[in-house]
């Protein structure tokens, strides 16, 4: 027996070893050429329940905010319910991130077969030196959370009537201060009950005042939190906007893919005449530019209702998608442009 | 002049306006200098606004030398008055900023510094970006500019031009057509620096909310309730951007929070100055109605409740803030009812035969506005620590009165929404998360006003109200 010992102590450790070398999954992510993103490809699927951390490790000149997708084997296409953001900072030497998917989003579940990370600046320059699934554990978990509770929640211009907060492990914040303070009063009536042999008015007169205490301590922390968000806004702004003349910030403005637009309908205001009408035809799903036309082509007259014959067709199809039948007839072309726009004329005016 | 010149010109306009009317009106000086000027930007605004409207439904061409000229005829003999009374230069004259910066702890400049960092951040966010919310611009910006670029309110009844292109015609015009003055006495369309109103009514908020904590607390605690107030991230936001509901939610709680004071101390500035808000928040929202019906109804309890005068005074009264408040509202739906039949028909749906259709409803808006309190980034934990201190003030009976009244305004204000959800077309708009939360901007700031109410009011103090006018303190104000 007594032989047998050191050949099964090596037998264990080789499985010991063999059994951690199989505790992660590789990830390899490739840059798409043309794209602005990379795709990543595991070395085998990875099972959710078991890896439920990723760890990257990523190289960006520049930073700024990223998406991470990740494909299933249940649900094969990379769309938003499985993805969630984070804030890529500027570094020259990789630095780690890591996230526990698990816990902040359900929809990491299954079998991932395929990520793609998607940085919002292009993928120009970004590397992906090192990623693995992970099971995760307490201190990957609190890196994990940080990393969450201190993300950039950029306000949308179309998410400007909520404010979602930071959130820990896909849960708000407020949630875990609620808990916090409700422990720390329980905690702290015990305290009182057992140390002190006050009255129980003059126990619950003390307890009440820490509550409130407590409570003002919360909220000044979690706004010190979101005044950081507040500064990254504020100098996201700068960095748009700053600098920039009326014209140049209203172009900026204008949907974010399509700011040529702007200078379309410039183009358009200083070759109409005053008060002309004009009809804006844009493909379908052009949401809002409709809007965007009225407010920076006044005083030209939108014609839009049915039945009004305008003066003018303002035609914007940069991904030519509009069809021959989307144009009415009797208008012919006054003049084009380079930015998908043009405008025609009404015949016989 | 520079283009900063002529903007604070534009500014110190209603600021200038409101204080004339306001010290015109109140010949007790019952306002602190800083206060006076920060509840006239309000008042002033609301003021001017109302005056343009009216001066361009009788065609009268809105440029800057008519409205200047229009301002100077009405407002001559009051400041007239005012210099015989040698009140108006005692408002200006800082005099009450001497002791401001007198007898400061390094606490005290802590929370200024926290407090002009926000400030200034809002301000930069609000100036360095145009309007670019379509919201914004289809109800309120286009109309500025249409207004602006016409010299007049464009009665043009073209569908898309009829005040503005938008489908919604029934917005008060009060943001429109001071953004319009502002164009023409910049003389420029500038679309970004034009937004500065909006952070100049935070401002206002927070001088006006620190006077009214002052009058309860001490300095610090004072500052300490105005950084609250500020760290609602959604206000912030909003203060930021050209939505209404933060200036709404401006009108609205100054102009109760001074009823309340009014109520307290009945000194006549103070009811003044909340007839001329409440005035100022049913000119700038349709939300603001049924807001400043909470201020009728707390006016109504007080004269019937706590007021010894004669029933005459007593209707006179509330004839006077009614009045107030009508002078705002009349005009603008007296010009709807003239002008709607040549518009098409709005396809509006009367919700009191739906009342008992929809009530499977309440409480799925009920869940909606425990969440969006809750659970969300909008404010910060003010409405849990409303709660705990609701609940411990009750558990320990000691509501007082003034918090009763706050508690019956947050309640009503929640009520009137919730109904209009229940009954109306916002039921979509509240299950697509796009309106609850703004509207919750117009009062929640009377949650932190609870919260600091009970937190810092010293435990000696009754805070119940005496029939007897207070004497004054070394502050200057009432002694309680």
């Amino acid at each position: 027996m007594k032989n047998l010992f050191w050949p099964i102590l090596t037998v264990l450790v080789i499985l010991t070893c063999s059994a951690s070398a199989f505790d992660q999954v590789n990830i390899s992510f490739q840059p798409q050429p043309g794209t602005p993103y990379l795709i990543g490809r595991p070395e085998f699927n990875i099972d959710t329940e078991e890896f439920t951390t990723l760890s990257l490790k990523i190289r960006s000149p520049q930073g700024g905010t990223a998406r991470l997708f990740w494909a299933t084997n249940f649900d094969p296409q990379l769309n938003e319910q499985k993805s969630f953001n984070f804030d890529l900072a500027a570094a020259n030497t990789p630095k780690e991130y890591v996230f526990n998917l698990r816990a902040q989003n359900s929809y990491w579940a299954g079998y991932v077969s395929q990520l793609l990370l998607l940085a919002d600046n292009g993928a120009a320059g970004i590397e992906i030196t090192e990623a693995r699934a992970i099971p995760g554990n307490f201190w990957t978990g609190l890196k994990s959370s940080w990393r969450e509770f201190m993300t950039f929640e950029r306000p949308l211009p179309r998410t400007i009537n909520v404010i979602f907060g930071p959130k820990i492990n896909g849960q708000s914040v407020n949630l875990y201060i609620y808990w916090s303070i409700f422990i720390l009063s329980v905690l702290y009536l015990f305290y009182l009950i057992a140390g002190k042999r006050a009255s129980s008015a003059a126990i619950i007169k003390e307890l009440t005042a820490k509550v409130f205490l407590l409570c003002l301590i919360f909220w000044v922390l979690l706004d010190a939190r979101m005044l950081v968000d507040q500064f990254r806004y504020a100098a996201l702004n700068r960095q748009i906007f700053g600098g920039k003349t009326l014209a140049e910030k209203q172009a900026l403005s204008t949907f974010q893919t399509y700011h040529d637009f702007y200078y379309y309908l410039q183009r358009c205001r200083a070759k109409l005449p005053d008060r002309a009408t004009y009809r804006l035809i844009v493909p379908e799903g052009y949401v809002y530019f409709r809007e965007k036309a009225w407010y920076y082509l006044y005083p030209l007259i939108a014609a839009d209702s049915p039945g009004e014959v305008p003066d003018y067709l303002l035609v914007y199809d940069p991904q030519k998608l509009l069809k021959a039948k989307d144009i009415p007839a009797g208008y012919y072309p006054l003049a084009a442009g380079q930015d998908g726009g043009y405008i025609m004329k009404r015949s016989g005016r | 002049m520079t283009i900063i010149t002529l903007l604070l010109a534009a500014l110190f306009f209603p600021v200038l306006t409101g204080l004339i009317v306001i010290t015109f009106l109140t010949p007790d000086n019952d306002l602190q200098p800083l206060e006076a000027l920060a509840v006239s930007y309000g008042a002033g605004f609301a003021l001017i606004s109302l005056l343009l409207f009216l001066m361009g439904l009788f065609f009268i061409p809105l440029t800057v030398l008519n409205i200047l000229a229009a301002v100077a005829l009405l407002l001559a003999y009051p400041f007239y008055i005012c210099l015989t009374r040698r009140q108006i230069f005692a408002r200006l004259v800082p005099a009450g900023l001497k002791g401001v910066f007198a007898r400061l702890k390094w606490h005290d400049y802590l929370l200024i510094l926290l407090i002009t960092i926000r400030l200034l951040l809002v301000f930069y966010q609000a100036v360095v970006r145009p309007v670019e919310d379509i919201d914004s611009i289809a109800y309120r910006m286009m109309e500025a500019k249409i207004f602006y670029t016409e010299k007049s309110l464009s009665l043009n009844t073209h569908p898309g031009y009829f005040i503005g292109p938008s489908s919604r015609k029934n917005y008060p015009l009060n943001i429109p057509i001071f953004a319009s003055w502002v164009y023409s006495a910049l003389g420029t369309w500038d679309d970004a620096i034009v937004q500065i109103i909006f952070p100049a009514f935070l401002l206002a908020f927070a001088v006006a909310f620190y006077y009214l904590m002052r009058r309860l607390t001490s300095r610090s605690a004072s500052l300490f309730s105005v950084y609250l107030l500020l760290s609602l991230p959604l206000l912030i936001y909003h203060a930021a951007t050209s939505y209404i509901d933060a200036v709404v939610g401006f009108y609205y709680c100054t102009s109760f929070l001074y009823l309340l004071l009014f109520i307290r101390d009945r000194r006549p500035a103070h009811f003044i100055v909340s007839a001329l808000l409440a005035g100022g928040a049913v000119w700038t929202k349709s939300e603001g109605l049924p807001l400043v019906i909470s201020n009728l109804l707390v006016l109504s309890y007080f004269l019937v409740y706590l007021d010894n005068s004669a029933v005459r005074q007593k209707l006179f009264r509330l004839g006077q803030y009614a009045a107030a408040v009508l002078a705002f509202l009349l005009p603008w739906h007296a010009f709807q009812f003239i002008y709607r039949a040549q518009m098409p028909a709005s396809g509006e749906v009367p919700v009191f035969s739906q009342i008992f259709n929809y009530y499977d409803r309440i409480p799925t808006i009920i869940e909606f506005y425990f969440r969006k309190a809750l659970f969300y980034g909008n404010w910060n934990i003010a409405w849990f620590v409303f709660l705990v201190v609701l609940l411990v003030s009750v558990a320990a009976r000691k509501l007082r009165r003034e918090q009763w009244l706050v508690l019956f305004a947050i309640i009503l204000a929640l009520a009137s929404f919730g109904s209009v959800y229940c009954l109306t077309d916002n039921w979509q708009s509240l299950l697509e998360g796009t309106v609850q939360n703004r509207n919750a901007l117009t009062f929640t700031p009377l949650v932190v006003y609870f919260i600091c109410f009970t937190v810092f009011k010293g435990e000696n103090e009754s805070g119940e109200q005496s029939v007897k006018p207070k004497k004054k303190n070394a502050y200057g104000r009432n002694k309680r």
